[in-house]
């Protein structure tokens, strides 16, 4: 057995969430099928290198998908869900404009454009801020249409079925009339952390979304590969980072563009995406740091 | 020496020139020199796509 192979099988059984995984070889696969006995397992440490292009399926098939959700879906004692004044803070509901779904603004960022300038804004996926309606400027509103906008789509790097991909992301600048509409703080964690963190397995992270607010939980795996269904057609990631809750569910339809962030120091550590009933996947904010062009800190 | 500073909002250059001490000599090239970055920035305003130099948080009422 591969150094490779014990670390894939120690990986398995620490994670009851998780029936099989194999590295991802097209040449000679290796599977593993874990026993599934239920019973939680403290995460262990692996080293990251040991994990690299880890597929990982799931118990029944589900699929991981894309965590947006229809705008039809509203619960009034969820503050993540509700209008925000001006500065708003991050981990709340959005939806842009023409859009039948809602997501989350995951974070106050801020970045430099191709003409130097620095803009500040709101950093959530290309799924929730975009889709197919790819248009610079379009109006990104808090909590819905019915109120006004409060950014405007500024970029995004959408993934593709036809390529592996690292990251699903847009931003949208939030200055509107003059003054920036975003708060530098995401609700029910505070102020970010000023340095982004690399996510290992075993890492304590939270992150506040939309639909499950502020939820606890840990990596159970970085470098992973995942196939991850968006509706009508099905991407490939590499290099992703995979979360479990502590005790309930880390992540909901809604959760889309949440940060997740390093539960210690509230560094940015994943951009939330998409995730089963058993796992919640997140880009490495490294990826989204380089492609975005993102400036850390906030302010 | 002389030195010329012209600065908006989306428009910041600091021109020195040597040895001349006149203001006109100063001033002329520098306007000159700022002159396509400030109509590039006049037209990003004007048409709504303006930089933001500034992070500047509003306090607008928006939820009642």
């Amino acid at each position: 057995m591969s150094p490779d192979d014990r670390a894939l099988t120690r990986f398995v059984h620490a994670n009851p969430h998780i029936i099989a995984a194999w590295y991802d070889d097209p040449i000679l696969p290796t599977k593993i099928i874990a026993v599934d006995d239920g019973s939680p397992t403290p995460p262990i440490t692996i080293p990251a290198h040991e994990l690299r292009s880890l597929a990982i399926e799931h118990r029944n098939g589900s699929p991981i998908r894309i965590l947006r959700t229809p705008a039809t879906h509203y619960d009034p004692r969820n503050t993540n869900q509700a209008c925000q004044n001006e500065p708003i803070s991050a981990g709340t509901q959005i939806q842009p404009h023409g859009a039948n779904w809602l997501g989350t603004a995951g974070a106050p960022v801020s970045w430099i454009d191709s003409q130097n300038a620095r803009h500040w804004g709101i950093l959530s996926n290309w799924h929730v801020l975009a889709d197919q309606d790819e248009r610079i400027g379009r109006a990104i509103h808090q909590p819905d249409t019915a109120r006004p906008e409060f950014a405007r789509l500024s970029a995004w790097s959408a993934p593709l079925p036809t390529r592996i991909n690292r990251i699903d992301a847009a931003i949208a600048d939030a200055r509107i009339d003059g003054f920036h509409t975003i708060a530098n703080r995401i609700l029910s964690l505070g102020i970010l952390g000023t340095t982004p963190l690399t996510a290992t397995v075993g890492l304590a992270v939270s992150k506040s979304g939309r639909t499950t607010a502020l939820t606890h939980g840990y990596c159970i795996g970085v470098g992973a590969s995942v196939q991850v269904s968006y509706g009508d057609f099905t991407v490939t990631f590499e290099d992703q980072d995979v979360y479990a809750g502590d005790n309930n569910d880390f992540s909901a339809p809604g959760d889309s563009g949440s940060l997740i962030v390093g539960r210690s120091c509230l560094c940015p550590t994943s951009l939330l995406f998409a995730g089963s009933d058993e796992l919640t996947v997140g880009n490495p904010i490294r990826h989204v740091t380089t492609a975005m062009n993102l400036l850390w800190p906030f302010n | 020496m002389c030195r010329c500073q012209i600065t908006s909002p989306a428009v910041n250059l600091d021109i020195e020139i040597k040895p001349s001490a006149d203001f006109m000599t100063c001033m002329i090239p520098a306007l000159l020199a700022a002159l396509p970055a400030f109509i590039t920035a006049l037209m990003q305003c004007m048409s709504g796509g303006g930089t933001s130099g500034v992070y500047n948080p509003g306090d607008r009422k928006r939820c009642t």
